[in-house]
């Protein structure tokens, strides 16, 4: 990726970068909740715990999507427990479907470290999390 | 559903997925021709959806009903949806959303032609 671009946008304003991981999520927002919409309406009784943590992993992504593409300290802070319970949920899910394969016979978004969705699932956490970071340094300069 | 239209469809993604990443390596804004293109591709897309429903319609009935349904519905905002989102923001990284919108679509065309083609 390229460097953070620092054009003082006005101010507020989701802006650059930020506004492709935006995009990002509100794609996997929208493909995990449908898949766990569809899953839990058509055969919830096979899976139950794989279906509640796609269910899981959707909200997730709802909560980061619009923390990121909002503005203010509480939206901030929406987005840093979202992309932090992500990340979280990719690893232990992702660990947990490789050791114990039985507890999860259905795949979720996070089974395999996201290894079906090309493990953006697993890359989109760490990116919106250095992306908040920075965003926080930039907002308060070293005096 | 029409297997030409889907290889359409992905291939107009690839092009102009390219096309936007080439923008932003080059830091160029986001032109005319490049909207024109989006728009050839919302036209694949819409052509391929029309498809999918001409299909249902006609008896094609998926195994993944339901998923490939909603693969359908979604489809057609895609494209807008990202473009608006690019072009709220003139910086140039936010042109990359361009890209990320024609991947989805293109793995979203190639996925429901998947679903369409396991039927019952």
């Amino acid at each position: 990726m390229s460097a953070p671009d620092r054009t003082p946008g006005r101010p507020g304003r989701t802006t650059g970068l930020g506004r492709v991981l935006v995009a990002l999520y509100a794609v996997f927002a929208i493909a995990a909740v449908s898949r766990a919409g569809v899953q839990i309406a058509t055969d919830f009784h096979e899976a139950p715990l794989a279906y509640l943590l796609s269910a899981l992993a959707g909200v997730v992504y709802v909560l980061a999507t619009v923390g990121l593409g909002r503005s203010g300290p509480r939206w901030r802070r929406v987005a840093w427990v979202a992309c932090s319970v992500e990340l979280l949920g990719v690893l232990t899910v992702g660990t947990l479907s490789l050791a114990d394969a039985q507890a999860f016979p259905r795949s979720t978004v996070w089974s395999g470290y996201g290894s079906g969705y090309v493990f953006i699932p697993l890359v989109l956490p760490v990116l919106g999390l250095i992306y908040l970071r920075r965003e926080s340094r930039a907002a308060r300069p070293p005096a | 559903m029409s297997g030409v239209l889907v290889a359409i469809t992905c291939a107009l993604c690839l092009v102009l997925g390219g096309w936007a990443v080439v923008t932003v390596a080059r830091d160029r804004r986001v032109g005319r021709a490049l909207l024109t293109g989006l728009a050839v591709v919302e036209l694949s897309v819409l052509a391929t959806v029309v498809d999918g429903v001409v299909a249902l319609a006609t008896g094609t009935r998926p195994v993944e009903l339901a998923t490939s349904v909603a693969y359908l519905v979604v489809a057609p905002f895609i494209l807008p949806a990202g473009t608006f989102w690019a072009l709220a923001d003139r910086s140039r990284p936010s042109t990359l959303v361009l890209a990320v919108a024609c991947f989805a679509v293109l793995v979203i065309a190639y996925r429901a032609f998947l679903l369409f083609a396991v039927t019952r």
